[in-house]
């Protein structure tokens, strides 16, 4: 899926700046480069992966997706984007407290999966949650929720990833594994990736930044 | 797993408070309906066969009257102005005895005449076309033995619900009495006749004992050949409309006394309608608050899962999916009212019908036919209002987070 900002202006970040690299700009984003958002907090990180998914549509400009104007875009419109298209990891992760961890990922997997079950759970395994599986999203710290979320992310089909400071509490060698199953998981399906950090770099080959 | 996800955060008191209120009016709704239409049935049914209608007049007994005789009879100039006002049809007068009778009656199968009821009796006649039993005893020529009488319904309902249980008698039919044998005796001239005599019927209409006017004619002038017939102290008018306020305001002027059934149907009529116009009033009412109730459990239940319905669609469920997974469960409560209202109501009727009929009531079993459509269309608004609200909080929750 192509992704064009024409001179995309979030409501709230309006007047607050003169000369922007991103805001009010025309920007292409193409499959499959995989794009580094950086940026300090506040300036619209996570306002840019909204966009994209549609959970945020308080803007001026025109967002195209694959050339049509996402204003144009009914609930199911979108609904079917984000089963099919369009995957995220959300910085506040969304989860469901009360569902074990494997629910949480089979929720997701019952709107079409992509991955079967047994390479996703080999990817728990990877990512040392596979323990965890059964027990409920609630109990678990943050980090092992990341995790979950991440699962879950891979687990529908996508030709864009976009994830939100997916790797906040996480420790160098558990990025470097999902890196690792990122790469792999991205080359197979040649899909896109916009991953926002306040600034850290990851051991992943990024193809391009976006300094917001 | 998505149903037990939205469903997760009910409040089961809660739930089944609303349940209940819903319930309540349903059920009310379709009982007032129910026995509406039962008593609706059983006062109109009498009314059928009696187009045109029959009022019986008499004058009011005053202590006046009651010394003088001839004060309770109508004159023939009063008899003539009944006649002519406007919209009576027909009068018809009653004639009675002129002579001493009594009567007895016997037991079925005894071969010796044993006496179990004596009494003294008085007849009526009226010309048969004022009578409202058809039967095919009730007819007298000269010559006949047997003496076919009519006796008013009310007499046996005063025995079968007011002599017979104080009694500890067993209660008894209208086809057990007509399979009696009475004997009617006539003093006339210093000698007692008997003469066979039979319940043909009971009249609803005629509140008298009646033989037929040929039988009357007869007697009187062969067992009282001295005595002149008197003027009739009541009368039978046909009209076109018993409700008649012309009619109505003046025998209340002249002081007669006016019975008949449809009389008392029409106030009975009356008061049934307003008590089952205010048990549907209170059903309507329940219904309404039931209604609002429910739509409010269904806000609540809906912002109660707002997160798991905004995070559902966030991860590409579709609003008329998440809508659906409510419906079906709306329809199931909804469905469970309607089955157990609808069997409570069986329930109901079984058990008050045995209540009623033991009064002298003849209801007809089972549901009425109009129960149902009654249920669909209260169904059907229910599970509109409520499916409009639950799409409109989720098509909302679908917006985005701002």
């Amino acid at each position: 899926m192509r992704i064009e900002l024409k001179h995309i202006v979030p409501a709230p970040l309006a007047g607050t700046f003169s000369l922007h690299p991103v805001w009010d700009q025309e920007i292409v984003l193409q499959q499959p480069e995989a794009y580094s958002v950086l940026a300090p907090s506040g300036k619209g990180k996570s306002t840019l992966l909204h966009l994209i998914n549609g959970t945020r549509r308080d803007f001026s400009g025109t967002l195209l997706l694959d050339g049509r104007d996402s204003k144009t875009f009914s609930d199911k419109d979108w609904a079917e984007l984000r089963a099919k298209q369009v995957s995220t990891v959300f910085q506040d992760l969304r989860l469901f407290p009360q569902l074990s961890a494997k629910e949480n990922i089979q929720i997701q997997a019952r709107l079409g999966a992509y991955l079967d079950e047994n390479t996703w759970l080999g990817y728990a395994e990877e990512m040392g949650v596979s323990a965890l599986l059964d027990k409920p999203c609630g109990k678990l710290s943050f980090g092992q929720q990341q995790r979950i979320a991440i699962l879950r992310a891979l687990v529908q089909p996508f030709e864009w990833l976009l994830m939100d400071e997916p790797f906040s509490h996480l420790d160098e060698e558990n990025i470097r594994i999902i890196c690792g199953i990122l790469e792999k998981e991205l080359k197979e399906r040649q899909a896109g990736l916009l991953l926002s950090s306040l600034g850290t770099t990851y051991p992943y080959p990024f193809t391009q930044s976006l300094l917001i | 797993m998505i149903r037990k996800l939205l469903l997760a955060q009910q409040k089961p008191l809660q739930l089944f408070i609303t349940w209940l209120g819903a319930f309540t009016g349903f059920f009310i709704l379709l009982f007032a309906l129910q026995y509406y239409l039962d008593f609706d049935e059983l006062l109109n049914k009498k009314n059928d066969w009696l187009h045109p209608e029959y009022i019986v007049v008499n004058k009011k007994i005053s202590i006046l009257s009651t010394f003088n005789q001839e004060g309770n009879a109508f004159s023939e100039e009063e008899l003539q102005e009944l006649r002519e006002f406007p919209g009576v049809e027909d009068i018809g007068l009653f004639k009675s005895n002129l002579f001493k009778a009594s009567g007895t009656i016997l037991q079925n199968n005894s071969s010796a005449e044993q006496v179990n009821l004596y009494a003294e009796l008085f007849f009526e006649a009226v010309p048969n076309k004022f009578i409202d039993v058809q039967s095919d005893d009730w007819d007298w020529e000269e010559g006949d033995e047997l003496i076919p009488i009519i006796v008013p319904a009310d007499y046996l309902k005063l025995y079968n619900f007011g002599f017979a249980p104080s009694q500890k008698l067993p209660q008894i039919s209208e086809r057990t009495v007509e399979a009696f044998t009475f004997r009617v005796y006539i003093d006339s001239l210093g000698r007692r006749l008997s003469f066979p005599g039979k319940i043909v019927g009971f009249s609803d209409r005629l509140n008298s004992i009646l033989v037929p006017q040929s039988f009357l004619e007869y007697a009187n002038k062969q067992f009282a050949p001295h005595r002149e017939q008197l003027q009739p102290s009541r009368v039978v008018l046909v009209v076109k409309d018993p409700q008649n306020p012309a009619l109505l305001s003046f025998l209340e002027d002249k002081a007669y006394e006016a019975n008949s059934e449809q009389l008392r149907n029409a106030r009975l009529n009356n008061v049934l309608r307003v008590m089952i116009g205010l048990v549907s009033a209170i059903g309507l009412v329940i219904i309404f608050l039931a209604i609002l109730g429910w739509v409010q459990y269904a806000q609540l239940a809906l912002h109660r899962s707002s997160y798991e319905v905004k995070t559902l669609i966030e991860l590409g469920y579709k609003p008329g999916y998440l809508f659906l997974q409510y419906f079906k469960w709306s329809m199931l409560l909804l469905g469970s009212i309607l089955a157990i209202s609808i069997a409570l109501l069986m329930l109901v009727k079984s058990l008050a019908d045995e209540q009623i009929m033991s009064y002298g009531f003849e209801l007809s079993a089972g549901l009425r036919p109009e129960i149902i459509p009654e249920a669909l269309l209260i169904f059907i608004s229910f599970a509109a209002i409520q499916s409009w609200s639950l799409y409109r909080g989720i098509v909302q929750l679908a917006r985005p987070r701002s």
